[in-house]
């Protein structure tokens, strides 16, 4: 199978790409789609720094010198629960991919589709956090219970706050999808957006490996 | 408010060489020109969507392997390798497929996966130190750490 395509030297090409000027690049990507690389690397210099310190403290619920509960948050897992929001997020992805793969082909009724999609099981997958902090809440596990709980919920929360804002992301393309405002000549607008979706499912298969599933 | 799709005849086609999925091999050249404005997203739109749905189903079934591992291994101090093992491909398989740098300029490949090997070492070297590296003039990073008197906090008193 081919990887490469040579398109015929079209007007369209020339002047248009969104903004009715092609911008050349040194890197051959475009200025939007590097910006958005270079902020997941940052991101992920950030979840690693969260990951790590839940590492640090989850066999250690008490830091030095500070009082608390000793019990491990890790011991109220709900790995079947979790996995099925595991899953549930996975399954985003794929609907992302089918949603940037449609405005890239002109068809916007799919794109609006799995846009709607994508929104629709990322909600879930948040709805299934709000219930398992609740849970957890319950079981005596707040936020400063001890230091392993401070770490899981931080670090959780800070990957649920990552799905809240590509969820308004998601909206907001269906809304400008909607309006017309998103052409085929925009479909890299999508793409970035998928990009930031994908990355924070990336992130959640090493949560869901390293902080629920490793014992 | 769909768009209804131009009619190839009408606009030129290209036909793409070599494709399995022969429904998507004919691009108007209208497409053509925003595809070839954008190569990843060129290089991507030439597989099929069937593609990345064989690749949700092998994450799915990913998935599901590591949530049984435990039924299915005896062996305890394999498991945590294992699960390493199927975290990575998925992670490979999403960044691959689905963010499509297999598709992409060499650039993003090599900062992505650079930057997140890179990573990896440096917060296992940092853990390392806290973790293993007991006795080093570190105590508070021992496991267990020493026994130290409860921090107490001063009553506040408004006004005083």
């Amino acid at each position: 199978m081919s990887d490469t395509l040579t398109a015929p030297a079209s007007p369209a090409a020339e002047s248009d790409h969104g903004h009715g000027v092609v911008h050349d690049t040194n890197t051959g990507i475009s200025n939007e789609k590097l910006g958005m690389w270079v902020f997941l690397g940052s991101d992920c210099m950030l979840f690693g720094g969260l990951i790590s310190t839940y590492l640090l403290y989850k066999n250690r619920p008490l830091a030095p010198g500070v009082t608390g509960s000793t019990e491990r948050i890790s011991e109220v897992f709900d790995i079947a629960f979790t996995s099925a929001s595991s899953f549930v997020l996975l399954m985003s992805s794929l609907a992302m991919v089918l949603a940037v793969t449609s405005i890239a082909r002109g068809d916007h009724h799919r794109l609006r589709l799995w846009l709607g999609t994508t929104a629709f099981l990322g909600a879930i997958f948040i709805g299934g956090q709000v219930y398992e902090f609740t849970e957890f809440v319950r079981e005596g596990f707040g936020y400063t219970t001890n230091v392993s709980a401070s770490a899981f919920f931080t670090l959780t929360g800070f990957h649920g706050v990552h799905v809240t804002f590509g969820i308004l992301m998601l909206l907001t393309l269906m809304v400008l999808s909607f309006k017309g405002r998103i052409p085929q000549s925009k479909s890299e607008a999508v793409e970035i957006v998928g990009l930031y979706w994908h990355f924070v499912d990336v992130v959640w298969i090493l949560i869901f490996t390293v902080v629920y599933l490793i014992p | 408010m769909s768009t209804p799709s131009p009619d190839p005849a009408a606009s030129g086609t290209e036909t793409l060489p070599s494709s399995p999925f022969s429904e998507h091999d004919t691009l108007t050249a209208a497409e053509a020109a925003t595809l070839e404005a954008d190569p990843g997203l060129n290089r991507m739109v030439h597989h099929a969507d069937m593609i990345y749905i064989k690749v949700g189903a092998v994450l799915a079934v990913l998935t599901a392997i590591e949530i049984a591992l435990p039924e299915l291994l005896d062996n305890g101090k394999i498991y945590g390798p294992l699960l390493i093992a199927l975290m990575l491909i998925k992670f490979v398989l999403v960044a691959g497929f689905f963010m499509h740098l297999r598709f992409e300029a060499k650039v993003l490949s090599g900062f992505f996966y650079g930057g997140a090997v890179l990573a990896v070492i440096v917060y296992v070297a940092v853990l390392s130190a806290m973790v293993f590296w007991k006795g080093s003039g570190n105590p508070e990073f021992d496991n267990p750490p020493p026994a130290q008197p409860a921090v107490t906090v001063p009553e506040v008193i408004p006004g005083g």
